[in-house]
């Protein structure tokens, strides 16, 4: 393996960021040179710095192997997240150093789930680098990189294959060119339709484009304490509910059905089952609620439950309710709404409705099987014939999430949190959903959960967006042949 | 880029320019928590002297008030009317720089209340002043600092609380500090035919009480009793009774302002140390920047100019002692790709002679 090659990826990477960075320093500009304009400026040019020293060395290198495509995934995240917490820590107020690796971690893997008692008290030009940061995540640092990288061909798919999961590129043949480019076509253009959408049910620009970023990376960050509960509008509510489901659907199939291409959402199967679980469960969850009492009538039920099933299905994490006093049942749908997530290809996080369908595709095989033991029983999924590395891939992956989501919830646990706070912190973080129950509810934050804590949560987050075994992979490198 | 020199000499700027920046920054940061902490510095100490200069005049005040009222020394009214202007432009300064002027309301309400009570007293000694030719020495004398002998028996209190006209006085020569807290053995009353009683509307019906010791007492006009009626009295239970209660409110109301503005310069401290951590915070963010880049030169530094070197060395030996191929593994780049293929050349031409032969 050639570190100097992963090295000027991730320098390429850098110099991406230092790029955002800039642009969050513009905006602290405009907005009368607030206190976060040197500290952004200052970490764009040291975080540009980084991003060019390797390229002083380094040539162009097109051939890559499936090895250094890791590495340079996973050592692009993890550098990301540390250049990022920059701004942060030279800012200072609530970002002590784990605090600011919390923030950032959250903020690159779409998480969205903050340590900040007060998000109001930042000023724009760090609110803006907040929300692009998660913007940037979204899309995923590696997709950037692909884009400003001159070649086309091997060095790109070896890249793609550990950035998507093998779900979303097995479903979708494209060139890897060609993903990007439906990446960056469908995700800036689902932005800016959101951010124009937004402004006209009437938030601020600022608040439009901010919301809209978080909204498309399925982030959940946002300019409010309160959230979106903040606006109590529903006009935005539905327009968020449609932005956060839409970007929860794989971004080819929105090319598709945008272009007029013949494999679009409407014939997917995953796609209809995924929008059929929004509206079942949102449907559940209102009944629930409006037979508690806890909303007067069922209109009312039913804004407060789409909204918050849709938030956390699509791992995004937005609030405008307090789902603490919310009635057990509709608590467990939520749960589960956090573990399944959308669908591969998109930006959520999660098991992945794709590998429930295969995973309930499977069980229905598995049942067939004892019934007829001489029968060849293969599991398609929107037509497309599943092949068995994929299908042992499904329970493995949803072992290892189990596992890490029980350790996890264990070492919460045992830093003293309660159990409901332990898991669901837990289960958040790993699914990238960012709010969970209890003490780190839809309203609440992080910042009161011990040091050790918000450190594992933060490595939960981590593995949750690298997908696991792309993380883990990083410790067996030497092993790698 | 090309050329190992000039690839060492940038990555070795780039490690310099870190180092003057993060130096810059230093300054910068520095230089402005300099600035800030000698702005605090400043405003504690303009805020200590303007309290001081508060309780200069108040105690002034009160010394005036003291020779007024106990000694009938009439120099005091001079020294009362400089001190109560030194107390109000010290005020005054106080609100123009007060950010939060609610700390000084209670200090400007027992100034206002003082000169409430006292501006009558003033007003008549004016009155008096401007009238003091009229009377004559007898006036004059009765205003003297010195003590006075005991009164005539004719002489009348206009206002008594239990102020008597025939009680007899001798007053003693006190220091101005031990009249305030010292009692008073007697007053004298005298008729002042200057007075209007302004004051008697004031403070509930107290009134200053003059005493004169004039012979001059007896021929006053038919209006002197009338006027006598009106006009504020001046004495050591006045002064007790009203004058004390307020001259102790102002110096508690001073002292609250003082601490007050020692508390508000808490939050200004606040911010200078996160001043401090902002002037720390990207300084190390450097350093730490400037380590990883030092580590990334030092690597490819040795992928791209030591390791070369040593491979090639380790080919040619092996190639001198055992006749192994010169072929050493790694990658080569820019002046080492050359000297590599300048030795493969040679190797070559060797064999060709040696062939040849």
């Amino acid at each position: 393996m050639r570190l100097s090659v992963v090295l000027r990826y991730v320098g390429v990477v850098m110099l991406f960021i230092a790029l955002f960075m800039l642009l969050s320093a513009v905006v602290a500009a405009v907005n009368h040179y607030d206190s976060s304009f040197y500290p952004l400026l200052l970490s764009s040019l040291l975080t540009a710095l980084i991003g060019v020293f390797p390229m002083i060395f380094v040539e162009r290198i097109e051939q890559l192997s499936t090895k250094e495509g890791y590495c340079i995934v996973v050592c692009s995240w993890l550098a990301a997240c540390v250049v990022s917490m920059f701004p942060y820590l030279m800012w200072g107020g609530e970002f002590t150093l784990l605090n600011a690796w919390f923030e950032s971690v959250s903020s690159f893997t779409t998480t969205g789930a903050s340590i900040l008692n007060d998000v109001e008290a930042l000023p724009r030009g760090l609110m803006f680098w907040r929300m692009s940061s998660t913007w940037i995540g979204g899309v995923g640092v590696v997709m950037f990189a692909l884009v400003v990288l001159p070649s086309l061909g091997r060095s790109k798919m070896t890249l793609t294959s550990v950035e998507m999961s093998n779900l979303a590129k097995d479903n979708f043949r494209y060139r890897t060119q060609m993903i990007v480019q439906i990446l960056m076509v469908v995700y800036v253009g689902l932005t800016a339709l959101s951010t124009l959408l937004l402004k006209l049910a009437g938030m601020t620009w600022f608040d439009a484009v901010c919301q809209a970023m978080s909204a498309c990376a399925t982030s959940g960050f946002s300019t409010k304490n309160a959230s979106i509960a903040f606006w109590n509008s529903p006009l935005i509510e539905t327009i968020l509910i449609v932005v956060m489901a839409v970007a929860g659907i794989h971004f080819g199939l929105i090319y598709a059905t945008v272009t007029g291409k013949r494999n679009n959402i409407f014939r997917s199967e995953v796609t209809r089952n995924y929008l059929a679980m929004l509206l079942v469960g949102s449907i559940a969850i209102t009944l629930s609620l409006w037979m508690a009492g806890i909303y007067p009538d069922p209109i009312t039920a039913f804004r407060y439950a789409a909204f918050q099933f849709t938030t956390l299905t699509t791992s995004t994490g937005f609030a405008t309710a307090d789902t603490n006093t919310w009635t057990p049942f509709a608590i467990l749908i939520l749960i589960f709404g956090s573990f399944v997530c959308a669908c591969s290809g998109s930006t959520t996080g999660g098991i992945k409705f794709n590998r429930l369908v295969i995973a309930a595709k499977m069980l229905r095989a598995r049942l067939q099987q004892q019934q007829h033991p001489n029968a060849v029983i293969r599991i398609r999924v929107d037509g497309v014939l599943q092949e068995d590395t994929v299908m042992s891939a499904v329970p493995v992956f949803i072992v290892a999430y189990l596992l890490l989501l029980f350790a996890g919830a264990m070492i919460n646990a045992l830093c003293g949190v309660d159990l409901m706070t332990s898991f669901s912190a837990a289960l958040a973080c790993i699914s990238n959903v960012g709010p969970g129950f209890g003490a780190v509810g839809s309203l609440e934050n992080y910042a009161d959960l011990p040091v050790v804590s918000r450190f594992v949560c933060s490595i939960l987050m981590l593995f949750g967006r690298l997908e696991i075994f792309g993380l883990i992979q990083l410790f067996f490198l030497k092993w790698w042949r | 880029m090309t050329g190992l020199r000039k690839r060492v000499a940038v990555g070795f700027l780039s490690i310099v320019f870190l180092l003057f920046f993060s130096g810059m920054i230093s300054l910068f940061e520095l230089s402005r928590l300099s600035r800030d902490t000698g702005e605090i510095l400043e405003a504690s100490k303009r805020h200590i002297d303007r309290a001081k200069e508060m309780l200069d005049a108040a105690h002034e005040q009160n010394v005036a008030l003291i020779r007024l009222a106990m000694l009938g020394d009439r120099s005091g009214d001079t020294l009362y009317r400089r001190s109560t202007a030194r107390l109000e432009a010290a005020l005054e300064e106080a609100l123009v720089e007060a950010s939060d002027r609610s700390m000084l309301d209670s200090l400007v309400a027992v100034v206002a209340e003082l000169r409430q009570l006292t501006d009558p007293f003033l007003a008549e000694e004016e009155a008096e002043q401007r009238a003091g030719g009229r009377m004559g020495h007898a006036t004059a004398a009765s205003r003297t600092a010195t003590p006075v002998p005991t009164a005539p028996k004719e002489t009348v209190s206009i206002v008594g609380n239990d102020a008597t006209a025939d009680s007899t006085s001798e007053w003693t020569a006190q220091s101005a500090e031990g009249i305030s807290s010292a009692a008073v053995a007697q007053h004298r009353a005298l008729p002042d035919q200057s007075r209007v009683a302004e004051g008697a509307a004031s403070g509930g019906g107290s009134a200053l009480v003059r005493a004169s010791g004039s012979g001059k007492g007896r021929s006053t006009t038919k209006n002197a009793v009338s006027v006598a009626e009106q006009r504020p009295v001046l004495s050591p239970e006045w002064y007790s009774a009203e004058y004390e209660v307020l001259y102790g409110r102002m110096t508690a109301a001073i002292k609250s302002y003082m601490t007050s503005t020692q508390s508000s310069l808490a939050p200004r401290a606040e911010q200078l140390k996160k001043n401090a951590y902002r002037a720390v915070t990207p300084v190390l963010i450097s350093l730490v920047v400037m380590i990883a880049i030092v580590l990334m030169l030092y690597y490819f530094m040795s992928v791209y100019c030591v390791s070369p070197v040593v491979r090639m060395n380790k080919a040619l030996g092996d190639f001198l002692v055992f006749r192994t191929p010169f072929a050493p593994k790694g990658e080569f780049k820019d002046e080492m790709l050359g000297v590599r293929e300048k030795i493969e050349t040679m190797i070559a031409m060797i064999r060709q002679n040696g062939n040849g032969k």
